[in-house]
């Protein structure tokens, strides 16, 4: 007991489930759970008690005490160290959680032992745990199972002390502990954890199922309780066993099911099958064929979990591959491994295809996220070709054209002019080729279609994602380049005068310059008439002022 | 033609060969026989696992056999799992090892498939709730880690 508070839970030392268990139960409801608990080991000791099939050949006296003594302390609420032989320094409050003390003062007592001394390790001692629901079972299965030896009651429960004794033990003590017959238990229980299907035998076949089926009542509560603190070294090796023995559940020899009632508490069970955790007794290769199957990001998210998946991440394949294919190199200093670089070059790498893409101006080449509806809407980052074969199979609605003020002067509702497009959906220059204009506006520019504008635009930037992401690009320098377009449009487009409107106005213009012409013409003959009216009425006053005049010389 | 398959457990099932050569073991394993009637150990598997691959084998015999491909594309998706498969495998991760030992890979595709349709979406504590496996990670180290891949976190 000294060593009891570096017992707690650290991973070093790695609590079995079955222990946790019992911690969970009891540190929630220490009184209440206590009290059902001694009465567990009550039923358990009584059955242990009034078997009368097995022996052992050795005993440990000083491991017998009083049953009943034990019992009735616990139930005095003397939940700390009630054992008197159990010598023992006061328990370090740091290490060690009340409800661990209690499950195995309640451990210690119901097997009749004492605790075991120096540091016994939780693994054993719940080791302990595992066999007293063994011996459970062999009361159960008694009348089917003789045992090699002949036992006697006595015997039998010196035979269960003995084992508990050697499980519980810690390598400094064991050699004072173990007899001849602990050689034996060491055997069963390395059999135990290896998860030999036959390490019943000594025991009678019909033992290992019936453990097994008893594991299954317990089973939330045990896996909670695992969950929460057991460590992975020793759930390993658990986890083994748990594969094996789950694999007998279905055996077709029945298991006595009377035994069930009794582990509900969780105290005696075992470690045991937990159906709902099916991964960490797949091989490694398998746990990267299922995470193979999710999305990049949730790959590298997966990593988190533990550290046998961290390493299963790590060694995948994908990464290597992603650096081949997005052209990353191999790792170097920085970066070491594959899974580094690709998760640094991430935000430019594709999910689907593994592209990079790195767009300084180009917003749409970057990968932009995509809800895929294929997938549950889950989002992947698309790149560029990606989007669009994915817009291909799922076309986006048109938006309808949102007018600016400065384009009111547009004047087809439904058109829109190239400075227009570039600012709203990002196309410029050749990309406006394949569209054909439906006229030009009174400022000469060309006028193109909205509809097949924003068609073409999604498909050039792959979505409205894209064109968003075109759109609204920071890096380029909107004013002058818009400027430019339109001068460079104004240029390219002399004035066509193919309306109606156009055509009216001009033929009035004709006309009016056609009625103006002619009245000019018609003042200008007017107007000579009258100057050649007065030249001639001045060359009659010349003439009659010369005859005069030379009347008057 | 009918081969007996011999479970863990010493049970005999008497298969179809068309349905036995669904797994590659089983097949390499009769063409390495040849013709004989002695029954096939299977010592890795049980015979409820057994049960639950043969009936898969027989519900898929007229597929095409896969050509195996070995282009191993790593752009997989986990979404297009037939609706017979998908109630089939809701049964025990047991199938996948049996599939995996069994070399039997539209069963196994199928069952990875299923747990990654399990894993997708949740974040790794609720991965760890639900396989209930435990986070041996120190702070530190788990808060390098999601350093090294945070673009995984916010999307």
């Amino acid at each position: 007991m000294s060593a009891e508070p570096r017992v707690a839970l650290t991973p070093q030392e790695p609590l079995s489930p079955a222990a946790v268990s019992a911690t969970s139960t009891l540190g929630e409801d220490a009184t209440s759970s206590l009290a059902k608990l001694v009465q567990k080991a009550n039923l358990i000791v009584a059955e242990i008690l009034s078997s009368t099939t097995l022996t052992m050949a050795t005993t440990q006296e000083n491991t017998t005490p009083d049953v009943a003594d034990t019992v009735m302390t616990v139930t005095q609420g003397n939940i700390q160290n009630t054992d008197a032989r159990m010598t023992s320094p006061p328990l370090d409050p740091v290490g060690l959680r009340r409800s661990d003390r209690i499950a195995r003062n309640i451990q210690a007592k119901s097997t009749h032992m004492p605790l075991p001394e120096g540091t016994g390790t939780t693994k054993k001692r719940t080791r302990a745990f595992k066999e007293e629901g063994k011996v459970v079972d062999i009361g159960n299965a008694e009348s089917q199972v003789s045992g090699e030896d002949e036992p006697t009651p006595r015997k039998r429960r010196k035979w269960v002390t003995g084992k508990n004794v050697v499980s519980a033990d810690n390598g400094k003590d064991s050699d004072r502990m173990r007899g001849q017959d602990s050689a034996q238990m060491d055997g069963q229980d390395g059999a135990d954890l290896s998860g030999e299907p036959k390490m019943d035998g000594k025991n009678g076949g019909p033992d290992l199922s019936g453990r097994d089926i008893t594991n299954d009542g317990a089973d939330g509560s045990i896996t909670k309780a695992e969950s929460v603190s057991t460590p992975t070294p020793k759930r390993r090796g658990r986890l083994l066993r748990k594969s094996n023995t789950s694999t007998s559940t279905f055996a077709p020899s029945a298991p006595p099911t009377k035994v069930r009632p009794r582990t509900t508490t969780g105290i005696s069970a075992p470690p045991k099958i937990n159906p709902q955790e099916p991964l960490s007794s797949l091989p490694v290769e398998i746990l990267q064929h299922i995470i193979s199957w999710l999305p990049l990001q949730e790959i590298a998210r997966a990593s988190l979990v533990s550290k046998s998946w961290l390493g299963a991440v790590h060694n995948m394949s994908v990464w290597k591959i992603i650096c081949q294919e997005a052209g990353l190199g191999e790792p170097k200093k920085k970066y070491k491994t594959h899974m580094a670089l690709a998760c640094a070059d991430s935000y430019w790498i594709c999910t689907r295809c593994y592209s990079y893409s790195n767009a300084k101006t180009h917003h749409a080449n970057l990968p932009l996220p995509v809800a895929d509806v294929d997938e549950n809407n889950h989002v992947h980052m698309l790149c560029l070709e990606c989007r669009r074969e994915y817009y291909r199979k799922h076309p986006q609605s048109l938006k309808k054209g949102v007018y600016r003020q400065e384009f009111a002067w547009v004047p087809r509702a439904g058109s829109i002019a190239p400075n227009g497009i570039y600012i709203n959906y990002g196309l410029k220059g050749n990309q406006l080729n394949g569209l054909e204009t439906v006229g030009s506006s009174s400022q000469g520019l060309p006028l193109y279609d909205r509809s097949q504008v924003q068609k073409c635009a999604l498909h050039v930037h792959g979505g409205w994602v894209g064109v968003d992401a075109e759109a609204t690009n920071p890096r380029r320098k909107r004013a002058s380049a818009c400027a430019a377009r339109a001068k460079a449009a104004k240029i390219c487009t002399k004035r066509p005068s193919t309306t109606p409107k156009m055509l009216e106005r001009s033929r009035i213009a004709a006309e009016k310059r056609a009625i103006r012409e002619e009245e000019q013409e018609r003042r200008r003959e007017e107007r000579e008439a009258e100057l050649w009216e007065r030249r001639r009425e001045r060359a009659q006053w010349r003439r009659l002022l010369r005859w005069g005049h030379g009347h008057y010389y | 033609m009918t081969v007996i398959l011999v479970s863990s457990d010493n049970q005999d099932f008497k298969v179809d060969k068309e349905v036995a050569e669904r797994s590659i073991l089983i097949k390499n394993m009769l063409e390495d026989v040849g013709e004989s009637d002695s029954p096939i150990p299977l010592p890795n598997v049980t015979a409820a696992v057994l049960t639950k691959v043969i009936e898969y084998c027989e519900h898929h015999r007229n597929d095409p056999v896969q050509v195996p491909e070995e282009t191993d594309d790593p752009r997989k998706r986990s979404n297009d799992i037939e609706e017979w498969d998908m109630k089939f495998m809701q049964v025990d991760h047991e199938i996948i090892l049996a599939a995996n030992y069994l070399d039997i890979k539209p069963l196994l595709d199928v069952g990875c498939k299923t747990v990654a349709n399990i894993i997708k979406g949740k974040t790794p504590e609720e991965i760890r709730k639900a396989f209930n496996i435990v986070n041996d990670f120190t702070p530190e180290e788990e808060a390098q880690i999601k350093k090294e891949n945070e673009w995984a976190e916010d999307r």
